[in-house]
């Protein structure tokens, strides 16, 4: 699909179109399911487009898992939250979706959280411009009438953009963490091996369900090595994993 | 008149041409039973028959219009049709052959369809088995049999369409079922430009702001220039309040006194007016305003020390006169 159909794809809103059309047909699960499929393959295009909107992201997500794709839907969420991390229907998508992969105990990850999470980057763009007006009028009234008022007021918005510059940082530690550990999803049900081969044994007593989330390590030889929610390192096979 | 005349020339003209019609009832009862004997009887010329059926291709199950097709019998009217569902070759390719009823056709009719509705037994390529059909031919008083085929002809039966369960809704999320609308919201947050033109947007703003009231106040400006020196600025905001305190006189002299001391180096030990005015003189300060400071100074203290009701000196007064030998003032 060139660039040019995708940018047609996108004005039409032809993956809405298909949702809109999967919605009617809901009473028939079949006939929904094929056109969420195809919803969901016109997301993609436009995610590859790279229309990272946080409403594309949710939409991709949920024709995904409504076409029966509930892998396909946790790593189209991650995605949307790597480009927005602190959009709250993505945040309530990947819960959604989490209860219906059947992790063993102790292996669900927890929700989402850190600043990231929290607070936008726009929130916090806003804030600062709060700062910056304070300490600009603060400083022009130094300069001229030299209120009593003024030295307060620049204090107050020098110390709001510490603040906001400090959450910032923050962010950029937990962004530069998560690109360090990646997420995938498992697209089928996957042992856990100890090391990168078949003749390796398991690392856990049961398989990693499809739909489970891992953080990548490393990778050597077709084989990727995670970590779990627990705590527990093992490899998985290359090809059982969603890179997004 | 004419025209009249023609007409009825060209009705003699078809009636004597037209032959005698022929009939089965005219054949031997021995002739009428030969095998694949139909009661077909040709006239001119020779009896066609051709299969086709409808449609080519179809999937198994369902039923289609198998159609034998018979030209130039001349007598149309009392041709029967093969009883196919006896035949083994049919049969075996059918499971249902049922004739379809149709009004018995007018003698004239050049050509007679016979139409079966079949239905095929298993999925694949077949074809309509060669249907041997025998008619028979008037010859000088004499019948003779003929034999004509209607040839093979190729149909598909497909794999049979299974009809689906009854349809059962799709299960999900309820909230999975809306579509999110607010697509013009952008990720992420926002890059370098945003930062920088914040700050250089807050930077021309401040500088906008203090260039246009420089601009607009040229007074205020000598005032803010005054007012970064602490002594002024002090001596300023002490005469401002000066009415507030109980000895006012005494409030407005201090202030005169502390601003000189501030401002120009008058020592601290000066205390009276001719100290100051000493003081003064001695670094050169100019004599008109040495004699002002020290007249209101004196009056301050006749006011304080001598009991005069009311001083010529006042905070005002002072006020004006340190801005006028700040140079805000003319």
């Amino acid at each position: 699909m060139n660039s040019a159909t995708v940018a047609l794809l996108i004005v039409m809103g032809q993956p809405d179109v298909s949702f809109r059309e999967a919605q009617e047909l809901r009473a028939d699960a079949g006939a929904a399911r094929l056109k969420f499929i195809e919803a969901a393959k016109g997301y993609d295009a436009v995610w590859q487009a790279r229309n990272h909107s946080p409403a594309v992201a949710t939409n991709r997500g949920r024709a995904h898992a409504l076409a029966g794709d509930w892998a396909g839907a946790i790593a189209a969420v991650h995605a949307g939250l790597r480009e927005s991390p602190s959009d709250t229907t993505l945040h309530h998508d990947l819960e959604t979706l989490r209860d219906v992969v059947p992790y063993p105990a102790g292996l669900r990850p927890p929700p989402v959280s850190g600043w990231r999470s929290r607070v936008s980057g726009w929130d916090l763009f806003g804030l600062a411009t709060v700062c910056v007006g304070l300490i600009t009028i603060g400083i022009a009234n130094r300069f001229t009438t030299r209120d009593g008022w003024a030295l307060s007021i620049v204090t107050v918005g020098v110390i709001g953009l510490f603040a906001v510059l400090a959450v910032k940082w923050q962010g950029h530690r937990e962004a530069r963490w998560e690109a360090e550990r990646p997420v995938r999803v498992l697209i089928r049900e996957t042992t856990l091996r100890k090391g990168n081969g078949d003749s390796y044994e398991p690392r856990l007593e049961w398989p990693l369900p499809r739909g489970c989330e891992v953080r990548e390590l490393f990778r050597r030889g077709g084989w990727v090595q995670v970590e779990l929610t627990g705590g527990a390192v093992g490899w998985l096979p290359e090809a059982s994993v969603i890179t997004f | 008149m004419r025209a009249s005349s023609f007409a009825l020339l060209a009705v003699a003209s078809i009636t004597v041409a037209q032959p005698a019609r022929l009939s089965v009832a005219d054949l031997s009862p021995l002739d009428r039973q030969k095998e694949h004997f139909y009661s077909a009887i040709s006239g001119t010329g020779s009896i066609a028959a051709t299969w086709s059926i409808s449609p080519l291709s179809a999937p198994s199950g369902r039923d289609r219009t198998l159609t034998l097709t018979i030209s130039n019998a001349a007598n149309p009217h009392e041709l029967t049709a093969p009883p196919l569902g006896e035949m083994p070759e049919f049969q075996r390719l059918f499971s249902v052959i049922t004739l379809n009823p149709s009004p018995k056709p007018s003698p004239d009719t050049l050509r007679v369809e016979i139409r079966y509705t079949v239905r095929p037994r298993i999925e694949g390529q077949f074809q309509i088995p060669e249907l041997k059909y025998r008619f028979a031919r008037r010859s000088g008083g004499q019948t003779q049999f003929q034999m004509t085929y209607a040839e093979a002809v190729p149909f598909t039966v497909t794999k049979p369409v299974v009809p689906s369960a009854d349809p059962r809704p799709l299960d999900g999320p309820p909230a999975f079922f809306g579509l999110r609308e607010d697509r013009f919201m952008q990720s992420g947050g926002p890059g370098c430009v945003w930062w920088l033109g914040l700050i250089g947007g807050a930077g021309v703003i401040g500088l906008t702001w203090i260039a246009g009231w420089r601009w607009l106040y040229p007074d205020a400006v000598r005032l803010f220039r005054i007012r970064r020196n602490r002594a002024v600025r002090m001596a300023l905001d002490r005469l401002r309040a000066a009415h507030r305190h109980s000895d006012p006189a005494a409030e407005t002299a201090d202030s005169l006194r502390t601003y000189l001391v501030g401002r120009h180096g008058v020592p601290h030990a000066a205390r009276t007016p001719h100290e100051i005015a000493t003081a003064l003189r001695a670094i050169d300060f100019p004599e008109d305003r040495i004699a002002v400071t020290e007249q209101l100074l004196r009056e301050a203290d006749a006011v304080r020390f001598g009991g005069r009701g009311q001083a010529s000196i006042t905070p005002g007064k002072v006020v004006a006169l340190i801005e006028q030998w700040e140079g805000v003032r003319g």
